[in-house]
């Protein structure tokens, strides 16, 4: 019977999913190179616009100053005090390049102390500007 | 002759590809998720070295934001564009520090601006610093 039915139509012997099988797998190859784990700030903010802006390291630890001159790392609100042992411990698992993601309308003060606390713990700081 | 090859083929059992082609999806999605492309533009805050030799060592070049948008050099006010003309007029640019002192309630986006004018009239070692 399901012999038959085989040589009766043999247009619909299944369709050859091999090809997307390959494009399905470097797809996924694709992915697997191109993620980069890094956690983001989680808010946006207005980066003052500079000319001398070169590309930045994509492995590194993503820090923002708001407007309201709140730190943020990761979604959360980690505060001038949580700098410096974030760093530190982030560090100690890679060592990467910090970029601080400073609101244009952020308190300087707040902002140089930022970079300060940051070296403190051993990193190199780099701020993040938008290119005109 | 046909129809005996398949025969064979049936009872050689083949390996059932569909539980793999589901897992590729899986991580396929996966990846297609967590990925974030982080394109960041900006510039590297210069680490304060001491100098190799006392005698070397070059008196830096300060100029002070201030809040409302002012820029000060030596007691007058400069604006943006200053920064970059008063490096310039220096004889040695390149190895002279450059610091910019952030007096409180000063905006970091006018901070890093003067950061980058800095940079583009050629100084090397750019650095901020908090006015008590």
């Amino acid at each position: 019977m399901k012999q038959s039915r085989f040589s009766e139509k043999p247009a619909l012997q299944g369709i050859n999913v091999s090809p997307l099988i390959d494009m399905v797998f470097i797809l996924l190859i694709f992915f697997i190179v191109a993620a980069v784990f890094v956690e983001e700030p989680g808010v946006q903010v207005q980066r003052p616009i500079t000319t001398t802006a070169e590309k930045l390291e994509k492995n590194s630890i993503l820090i923002a100053l708001t407007d309201k001159n709140e730190i943020y790392y990761g979604g959360d609100d980690i505060g001038i005090e949580g700098v410096r042992p974030l760093v530190r411990r982030l560090l100690r698992i890679k060592d990467m390049p910090i970029i601080l993601q400073a609101d244009q309308n952020a308190d300087g003060k707040t902002m140089v102390r930022l970079i300060e606390e940051a070296r403190l713990a051993g990193g190199t700081v780099s701020i993040a500007s938008k290119v005109p | 002759m046909k129809k005996t090859k398949f025969k064979i083929l049936s009872e050689a059992k083949e390996i059932e590809l569909s539980p793999l082609i589901d897992m590729v999806f899986i991580l396929l999605i996966f990846f297609i998720v967590t990925t974030v492309f982080v394109d960041e533009s900006g510039f590297e805050t210069a680490q304060s070295r001491p100098a190799q030799r006392p005698d070397e060592e070059q008196t830096p070049i300060t100029f002070t934001i201030r809040p409302n948008n002012i820029i000060e050099y030596e007691g007058q006010s400069i604006g943006l564009a200053g920064v970059a003309t008063q490096i310039r007029n220096q004889p040695n640019r390149r190895e002279l520090p450059v610091i910019i002192q952030v007096a409180p309630g000063a905006k970091s986006g006018l901070a890093i601006q003067a950061m980058d004018q800095a940079r583009t009239a050629g100084a090397q070692i750019v650095n901020f610093a908090k006015l008590p």
